[in-house]
């Protein structure tokens, strides 16, 4: 049986104009929450593809428990769809905690480039100016966390090695200091050091292109992305 | 095995660390594509990655002889 909290709760200070208030106080983070439900449009984001093979690279929302940006690629190598948050609204910043959070399940573990999380707006996301990303390069199934702040790009050792169309879940905890801890399936993996995190903003941002020729299928489940204000 | 890339004058270079234990090592390279390439190939198993050495323990300074006292 769950606590009851009948009179709420609260996690403000004495003086708050919350502080009657029997709910958690949202304004303490910053939250980006999409459980895709609804497809990502191009009002809200900007969606890069590429569709040279037979077919159209795109992102849909099937029907399917959970909510999933299903991602279906033309049939040519290279072809496929990004798509990144419209504007730059998350800087990770010194003495600020920041969590995010991730499930996806890819068609092709090998043959393809995908990547999920913050980067600088770039229609190549893969090689923006700054990235706070997991991603996987095609020719191998090897998932690596990358923290490039502009001035020295850093990869964590392999995180897992994926299997295709098979979910896994990532996640990334800055303490917002120099460390990264990088999780699979809610379990520690490694903890990057020495890390300065990128200085300016960047946007949510995920996408899947083949590495190979063949249409195919990725399936982004959730991502979530939170840090302290 | 964590990489950190980034340039030095002219050349790119790969940091390359392993636990608290052990001593990071640096390799260079000429381009960035180059050093990418090696950053890649390294985490799929395809080039030998660097064993790195443990650090040496600091060692504890000996206690210096207490002095014989003549009687």
């Amino acid at each position: 049986m769950p606590t009851h909290f009948s009179s709420g709760v609260s996690n403000v200070v004495t003086g708050n104009p919350l502080y009657e208030l029997g709910v958690l106080d949202p304004t303490k983070y910053h939250t980006y929450w999409d459980d895709f439900d609804t497809t990502p449009i191009a009002a809200q984001w900007t969606l890069t593809a590429t569709s040279a093979g037979s077919g159209t690279s795109a992102i849909t929302v099937p029907d399917a428990d959970g909510g999933i940006a299903r991602v279906t690629t033309a049939a040519n190598e290279n072809d496929g769809i990004y798509a990144e948050w419209i504007s730059e609204t998350f800087k990770l910043e010194s003495g600020k905690k920041t969590w995010m959070k991730c499930r996806l399940s890819v068609g092709d573990a090998v043959q393809s480039d995908w990547l999920i999380g913050l980067h600088s707006t770039d229609t190549t996301p893969h090689d923006a100016t700054m990235r706070y990303i997991f991603e996987s390069v095609d020719g191998s199934a090897n998932v690596y966390f990358n923290n490039d702040n502009d001035t020295t790009d850093s990869d964590s050792s392999t995180l897992v090695t994926l299997t295709d169309d098979t979910f896994v879940t990532l996640a990334a905890y800055y303490d917002g200091g120099t460390s990264i801890q990088l999780f699979v399936d809610d379990a520690l993996v490694t903890t990057m050091t020495g890390i300065t995190v990128p200085a300016a903003e960047m946007a949510v941002g995920f996408g899947y292109i083949n590495g190979a020729a063949g249409a195919e299928t990725a399936d982004f489940d959730y991502i979530y992305v939170i840090k302290e204000r | 095995m964590q990489t950190n890339l980034t340039k030095v004058g002219d050349k790119w270079a790969v940091e390359v660390i392993g636990g608290p234990d052990d001593e990071t090592l640096v390799k260079t390279f000429s381009g960035r594509e180059e050093a990418a390439t090696w950053i890649r190939a390294a985490g799929k198993g395809e080039v030998e990655v660097p064993v790195l050495k443990p650090k040496k323990a600091s060692r504890a300074k000996p206690q210096s002889k207490a002095k014989s006292v003549k009687p």
